[in-house]
């Protein structure tokens, strides 16, 4: 990844470690749709938890490539992936450097 | 050992699969509320989960409603000094999400009396719990109406008692409680919050259905309405004297056909479920539980409380101990009247109702009998008599005799 960006969870939703996913739940009005709830799996969870606005995203794929013992390669396209929709719900926030 | 990356290996469209699964096309209490209900029931071996329950803030309440089950002074110092400090309900609320809660209905008692009723329901929409809240909306400020509007409980459902100051006021008790009811309901209304408005018909303000009913739709409000009265939980029973007759409730039934269907299929879906020997029938201690203001547990906010108080305990070991056992409790094989019952899948009578007012969840209650029996000639459209032998100290149903010698109850 060119940059190394950094992001936040959105403090407009709370979440909940429902094993082996994760719940995200609407908690304040504004920018979140609160008729809507989500389900990430345990990996995605995984992810979420680290998405912590301290760790870079290199930093992050860095952990996940080692505890799923996967390529960086195949780690990043998907991280971005799940970053754009975490984003496009507005559950998600970069943290400016 | 690999562990599957499913995020980047798997995106079928199967939502517990899914790495981030699709939003959920209608709101979470009409139609996410099912599916969370099974995410969470499949995570417990035995489908028994403490998924939907009710926690109490206060019994005391700024009301005197004639129909009430609970209310006690809002004043009184002794029920305050009983009552669960924000500590222990902080707590609780931790062990309730630690056992797997997901819907919590914050009620009373008038839950806006308690100073911290903010404090406590922030803190439970931010452990991940769906909170509805139950008020009656007279103490609604500019202040609690923003904060709601900014944190959004899943249902907020509002009690009304009469359309007009008289009727209102009336059942409440209270001068001037209209006023503040209406004050409450234009500050939530002008902040867009979804409201359901509700109300128990009874002799009182019977008269005023239809206006109620037009005035929560004049608010963009859902309505809702029942007609059980039970006794009250300290064993006072004047709030069964303001039952109204079971041709109302059946009128009421009948008033809107869409209302009418639903609640036939509702009764007629019970009809296995009547024929189980378990005593409690609905999901009292087997996905649902109640919490009183001074901490006892109970399966369901109007049942019996066991003898387990979760100030000095724990949640979970209620909820797998004494509520559990409640839950197993099997109908006795003393004869009930209920128990030979032809039309039970048309009433509105528990255990919890019946012990209220008797003493006894298994016996039976004539008003409850004659509105089971109405809705069943009326809505379901059949009508059994049973005959009943004397045999030694016992009473059984002969079932080849269809003389109506003498019957069992108006509920057959």
């Amino acid at each position: 990844m060119q940059n190394d960006p950094i992001y936040k969870k959105s403090s407009a939703v709370v979440s909940r470690l429902l094993k082996p996913e994760t719940l995200i739940l609407p908690l304040k009005a504004g920018s979140v749709n609160l008729n809507q709830v989500y389900l990430l799996n345990e990996t995605a969870g995984r992810i979420w938890e680290l998405l912590d606005g301290q760790r870079s995203v290199s930093t992050i794929v860095e952990l996940i490539t080692q505890e799923f013992e996967v390529s960086t390669n195949e780690v990043e396209a998907d991280f971005e992936k799940l970053v754009s929709d975490l984003q496009q719900l507005n559950i998600l926030e970069e943290v400016a450097n | 050992m690999r562990r599957t990356l499913d995020l980047i290996n798997n995106r079928t469209v199967e939502f517990s699969t899914l790495a981030l699964a699709e939003p959920a096309p209608e709101p979470i209490a009409e139609i996410d509320a099912n599916f969370l209900t099974q995410l969470f029931v499949s995570k417990s071996p035995d489908g028994r989960t403490p998924l939907n329950g009710s926690l109490e803030l206060t019994a005391r309440c700024n009301l005197t409603c004639q129909h009430c089950y609970i209310n006690e002074p809002a004043n009184d110092r002794v029920a305050r000094s009983k009552e669960m400090t924000t500590e222990q309900i902080r707590r609780i609320i931790d062990e309730i999400v630690e056992e797997g809660g997901l819907f919590l209905t914050l009620t009373g008692g008038e839950v806006m009396l308690r100073p911290d009723f903010r404090e406590i329901y922030l803190y439970a929409r931010q452990k991940g719990l769906l909170v509805t809240i139950f008020t009656n909306a007279t103490l609604v400020t500019t202040k609690i109406a923003d904060f709601l509007a900014e944190y959004p409980p899943v249902a907020l459902e509002i009690s009304i008692y009469g359309y007009t100051e008289e009727t209102y006021e009336l059942v409440t008790g209270i001068k001037g409680s209209h006023a503040k009811f209406m004050r409450g309901i234009q500050l939530l209304h002008e902040r867009g919050l979804n409201m359901v408005i509700k109300t128990v018909i009874m002799t009182l303000n019977q008269h005023e259905f239809e206006d109620m009913k037009q005035f929560a739709e004049s608010v963009g409000a859902s309505f809702g309405y029942d007609t059980a009265i039970f006794a009250r939980l300290d064993g006072g029973q004047q709030p069964c004297g303001l039952r109204v007759s079971s041709e109302k409730v059946v009128e009421l039934d009948l008033a809107d056909p869409t209302n009418a269907c639903e609640i036939a299929e509702a009764f007629e879906s019970q009809t296995e479920a009547v024929k189980s020997d378990d005593l409690y029938r609905c999901g009292a201690g087997l996905n649902t539980w109640h919490i009183t203001a001074y901490g006892e547990m109970a399966v369901c906010t109007i049942s019996k409380t066991v003898d387990y108080n979760l100030k000095e305990g724990h949640f979970g070991e209620a909820w797998n101990g004494p509520i559990k056992e409640m839950r197993q409790r099997k109908k006795s094989e003393v004869f009930s009247k209920c128990r030979t019952c032809q039309v039970k899948e048309y009433c509105m009578l528990c255990p919890a109702k019946a012990t209220l007012e008797s003493g006894n969840p298994e016996f039976h209650i004539e008003f409850f009998c004659s509105v089971a029996e109405l809705r069943a000639q009326v809505l379901g459209g059949k009508r059994q008599p049973i005959t009943l032998v004397e045999k030694s100290s016992l009473t059984f149903i002969d079932k080849s005799n269809n003389s109506q010698a003498a019957t069992a109850c108006s509920c057959h």
